[in-house]
């Protein structure tokens, strides 16, 4: 019953209330303000005013805070890459440099490279951004995947310094695996004849990889817009695994 | 010579000619010969081309006749080669006198070695492994069970699949997975049970997530206890507290059973259930439908998020999967759910769900372990070269089995003993128990593995024997290791290529190769090693050498007269690999794991058996076993039979087994779990991977996985030493955050590779009760900071 009460006047007590503050409000609203709008700088001509930059635009400007936000892109290393009608002249020398470069990655001949830079090492990292299709910077080349798509990368490729830490004395005896290497170059019927292809062409099918416009110097072929590379420059059965003379008599004829 | 007859030269003596292909690359002036191998690491058994060129091997790639790879491999398996050409190798026979080792003849070794076994034939056991060859494991079988018949062989395996066989034995009656890989470009869903094929079968994974690359949907899930670099192709990831993935099975069963989406006809066609009887045994006893029904209706996703701190719903997702019927599920297992004290009962209740759901013996559905060595199936569970076992599936305690194996080998009857030898763990305990007190163990001879650094606790299980005057180690190995450092007799080996060989896969595949290079220095095959100590001692006239005619137990003929291929010289003039593996042939058609003649090995890239030969003469391999449609064992117009049922009823036995607390748990001395496992670029301990510059400096050295969470609140920045220690042993270790993989907060992870931080010392030696496996995934630890910074 005394809840009911006093209902009543906590109602009084609360517009009472309410009243006032509004009263104050509403007074000192009436007061000048201590409020100075900024008035803008007069500016010369209308074409000197910064006007927000398109999305397009931002790609090539080079300057406030964010200026190297588009460098470094996968579209600018991919844009270095040069033409596939670019002429290629290849020296000896070039050719030697490069393969030895080559050489240095693999154990041998065939051999997966190893991954010259860091790798995110939680998952297969994402490889593809640069080896799907090759990119270059300055001298520095991202080759394009010899092979087709696979998803798990790091099933192959392992970081040629995997070193992060070290708190034991190095355990390394010496190997003396001679790997092998292919010497030369193909075959040719006459000079000019297309050669053929000197090394097996299992994981290595993408010609390109090597010999195309992301391939490096010494391996250029002079005419990367030609596509379908078997046309002319033939394989080597017995490189790719595929027996061709006579079989033992047990061979299945399903091995042949 | 003909290309046909080099080649029939080939095949009869075993040695290495230029291979049908050489011809042909000789011609373009390259001189490397290719030849086929099975890969030497992992269980997947991928076959490789091997190049050889002046007697070495100079290149391999992926074979691309092999159904297995495909022509593709991972880094190791492009690396094998280089295992073979560490400078270190072992290459002379190696005495330890006065506490150093000192080269001597091969004549004295093998002296030493009978020396021994006629001190106390009982006490000389062999601890081989899942890395012999099938011809050297049956060789080390008969030397023990027929020619010493103490029973004391055991391999590495004990420690890596001996869960796979037990759960297999009590679900079907018989060992070894019904489905294979082809399981795997079928299966509509793939689940992963604490289990890392990104690394550790990366050739079986990318066959699986190279499909979506094909445009094909497969959705994987991971049920782990960690992080790992599987994990990034999964759809879903199932983190939970160690040891309760029993809880997870027992759900997935129950709301099977509660919503009625279990598969009726299948389970009233061709199961039975069953449970844990008392006293406990293997094969437990018959409960009825109702019964386990009771039993199982205590996993509710709830009950089993409880346990495990797997959200229920995922649960619910894992049950409603196995509900369709219309999907194809292959779920795959490997240490996980093995190195598990309760691994029997895991791997029994992963088949339990399969079955119950129907999800068998479909092309894409079938439950299926893998196994981490070559020939852990092949010679370790077919040749059954463990202390209870017989060829063929048979066990010691069976008189028929005993009476079978005196009958192939010619020996007088009660010749075979009917008590098994020690487990791996309990044969090293013996060993490391001083002979006055009942360590019976005298001499154990360790072939193709390194257990100085895979036994667990060391301490307890290897060093004391280290110190016992009459305890005496042989080792054969290919390197120095753990072992060999502290063995009394080394012997140098000859590996993979080197040697005639035959693996046997994780998919019943039987594999063979050919010696295609000669081994360095004095180093020889094991195979032979085994078979001139039974010779001496046969010519020491040690009546177990000698069949019940008293003809060399190992007797073989060539041209009417006994062939001495004992003498290294002349090993290689004759095939033994063949001889033998004809011999062994005979045991393997009770269990219907039949096997071809040896010749077919020669002209395939592995045989599934059972591989039966047909009316025309040909011979043809099973992919799915117990499914009328393939298995040429099921009666025919049966859709199913599993016909070694444990219940003499052509069914397979749905189990019940509870979820139960693990031996150790962390609590407030020790509160982290510590998993140990294997890395992508290393192979086991390392010995051989560790000597290969592109996969050691990859992964040069040991490290512990520390949740980023644990590292914050310990104050540990990555790469930061520190100790890891639990009741039994302690490691330093450098701190890795955010990793290969990472462990959940609570969790750490050490890779047990690297012989130089033996992880070993630190994990638990309780084991299952019945597949006697340790446990090397879970033990409690406590890890403390060091002062000082390691990063490089």
């Amino acid at each position: 019953m005394a809840a009911t009460q006093l209902t009543p006047r906590v109602w009084q007590v609360g517009a009472t209330a309410v009243v006032t503050v509004a009263a104050i409000g509403y007074l000192s609203g009436t007061r000048a303000s201590d409020y100075v709008p900024r008035v803008a700088t007069p500016v010369p001509s209308s074409s000197a005013i910064e006007v927000a930059p398109r999305y397009l635009d931002l790609r090539d400007m080079t300057r406030g805070p964010n200026a190297n936000l588009y460098s470094h892109t996968v579209g600018e290393l991919q844009a270095g890459l040069p033409s596939a009608l670019d002429s290629v002249a290849v020296t000896p020398a070039e050719r030697a440099e490069t393969v030895a470069a080559r050489r240095e990655r693999r154990a041998f001949d065939g051999a997966p490279p190893v991954i010259p830079h860091r790798v995110r090492q939680s998952a297969a990292p994402d490889c593809l951004a640069c080896h799907e299709r090759g990119a270059k910077i300055a001298n520095r080349v991202a080759p394009m995947m010899s092979h087709r798509r696979f998803a798990s990368c790091t099933q192959c490729h392992v970081e040629q310094h995997g070193e992060r830490f070290r708190t034991v004395e190095d355990f390394a005896p010496p190997n003396e695996f001679v790997g092998y290497r292919v010497a030369g170059s193909g075959t040719r019927a006459w000079e000019g004849a297309p050669p053929t292809i000197p090394h097996p062409t299992q994981m290595r099918e993408n010609c390109g990889s090597c010999h195309g416009v992301a391939g490096p110097n010494g391996l250029r072929t002079p005419h990367a817009e030609r596509q379908s590379c078997t046309q002319c420059h033939a394989p080597a059965a017995r490189l790719d695994q595929r027996p061709t003379e006579s079989f033992p008599p047990w061979l299945r004829p399903s091995e042949r | 010579m003909t290309t046909a007859t080099l080649a029939a030269a080939r095949l009869s003596s075993g040695q290495q000619v230029p291979s049908v292909e050489s011809s042909i690359t000789d011609r373009i002036g390259q001189g490397v010969t290719w030849s086929k191998a099975p890969c030497r690491f992992c269980g997947t058994g991928c076959h490789v081309q091997v190049g050889v060129k002046g007697g070495k091997v100079v290149a391999i790639a992926g074979d691309q006749r092999a159904e297995v790879n495909r022509g593709l491999l991972c880094v190791k398996g492009y690396h094998v080669a280089l295992a073979l050409y560490g400078k270190d190798r072992l290459t002379r026979p190696l005495l330890r006198k006065n506490g150093k080792l000192e080269p001597i003849s091969w004549d004295e070794a093998i002296d030493v070695i009978a020396d021994r076994v006629l001190k106390d034939p009982k006490g000389f056991a062999i601890y081989g492994s899942g890395q012999w060859t099938i011809p050297e494991g049956y060789a080390a079988q008969k030397f023990i069970k027929g020619g010493l018949a103490n029973n004391q062989i055991d391999p590495n395996a004990r420690l890596c699949m001996a869960s796979a066989v037990t759960g297999f034995l009590s679900t079907y009656g018989v060992d070894e997975p019904a489905g294979c890989y082809d399981d795997l470009d079928a299966c509509d869903v793939l689940i992963m049970w604490g289990n890392n094929p990104a690394e550790m079968h990366p050739v079986l994974f990318s066959r699986v997530v190279d499909r979506r690359s094909h445009g094909e949907k497969v959705t994987l899930i991971d049920i782990n206890t960690r992080q790992t670099r599987t994990t990034e192709f999964c759809e879903h990831s199932l983190t939970f507290r160690p040891h309760t993935d029993l809880a997870i099975a027992n759900g997935i069963a129950h709301l099977l059973i509660q919503r009625g989406t279990y598969d009726r006809d299948f389970v009233r066609e061709h199961c039975a259930f069953r449970g844990m009887s008392d006293p406990p045994d293997l094969f437990g006893e018959a409960i009825s439908f109702e019964e386990y029904k009771r039993r199982i209706a205590e996993y509710t996703p709830e009950r089993v998020e409880e346990i495990s701190g797997v959200p229920a719903a995922k649960i619910r997702l894992l049950a409603d999967l196995f509900g369709r019927r219309e999907l194809k599920i292959t779920s795959i297992w490997c240490m996980g759910m093995n190195q598990h004290t309760r691994g029997t009962a895991i791997n029994a209740l992963v088949h339990a769900v399969h079955l119950l759901s129907g999800h068998f013996g479909r092309p894409g559905d079938a439950p299926t372990s893998l196994t981490g060595q070559p020939s852990a199936c092949g010679t370790v569970r077919e040749v059954g070269t463990l202390a209870h076992a017989l060829p063929g599936g048979r066990v010691v305690k069976n008189p028929e089995h005993r009476q079978q194996a005196e009958q192939i080998w010619n020996l007088p009857p009660g010749r075979v003993n009917a008590k098994p030898g020690y487990h791996t763990v309990k044969m090293w305990e013996q060993f490391s128990t001083p002979t006055d007190r009942g360590g019976d163990i005298h001499t154990i001879w360790v072939q193709v593995t390194n257990p100085g650094q895979t036994l667990p606790n060391r301490h307890k299980l290897f060093d004391p024997s280290r110190k016992l005057d009459d305890k005496f180690l042989i080792v054969s190995d290919v390197y120095p290791t753990a072992t060999t450092e502290e063995a009394d007799l080394v012997l140098p080996s000859a590996m993979w290529v080197e040697k005639n060989g035959v693996f046997g896969n994780s998919e019943r595949r039987t594999q063979q190769w050919f010696r295609l290079v000669k081994p360095p220095g004095q180093a020889r095959d094991d195979c032979w090693q085994t078979l001139a100590v039974a010779r001496r001692l046969f010519e020491r006239d040690f009546a177990g050498m000698k069949d019940k005619d008293g003809k060399f137990l190992f007797h073989l003929e060539r041209d009417g007269k006994e062939f001495p291929y004992w003498e290294w010289p002349k090993y290689y003039d004759v095939n033994v690999d063949e001889f033998l593996f004809e011999e062994y042939r005979k045991f393997t058609r009770l269990k219907h794991k039949d096997l071809a003649p040896y010749r077919e090995y020669v002209a395939a890239r592995g045989l599934r058996w059972p591989v039966v030969e047909q009316p025309d003469g040909t011979w043809r391999e099973t992919r799915f076993r117990f499914a009328g449609f393939d298995d040429p064992y099921v009666k025919q117009g049966k859709k199913f039979e599993f016909y070694h049922s444990t219940s003499k009823d052509g069914r397979a036995q749905i189990w019940f087994h509870p979820y139960e607390p693990p031996p150790e748990s962390p609590d407030e001395q020790y509160p982290f779990w510590l998993c140990t496992g294997r890395v992508l670029e290393h192979w086991h301990t390392g010995t051989m991977t560790m000597r290969v510059p592109q996969l050691r400096d990859a992964m040069p050295q040991s490290y512990v996985e520390l949740n980023r969470v644990d590292a914050r609140r310990l104050g540990i920045a990555n790469g930061e030493r520190v100790l890891v220690e639990s009741r039994r042993g302690k490691l330093e270790l450098p701190v890795w955050i955010d990793g290969r993989g990472a462990p959940p907060p609570g969790s750490v992870f050490v890779p047990f590779f690297d012989e130089r931080l033996l992880i070993n010392q630190v994990t638990l030696d309780a084991h299952d009760p019945f597949s006697k496996q340790p446990d090397y995934k879970k033990c409690a630890v406590r890890v403390k900071k060091l002062p000082g910074t390691t990063t490089t």
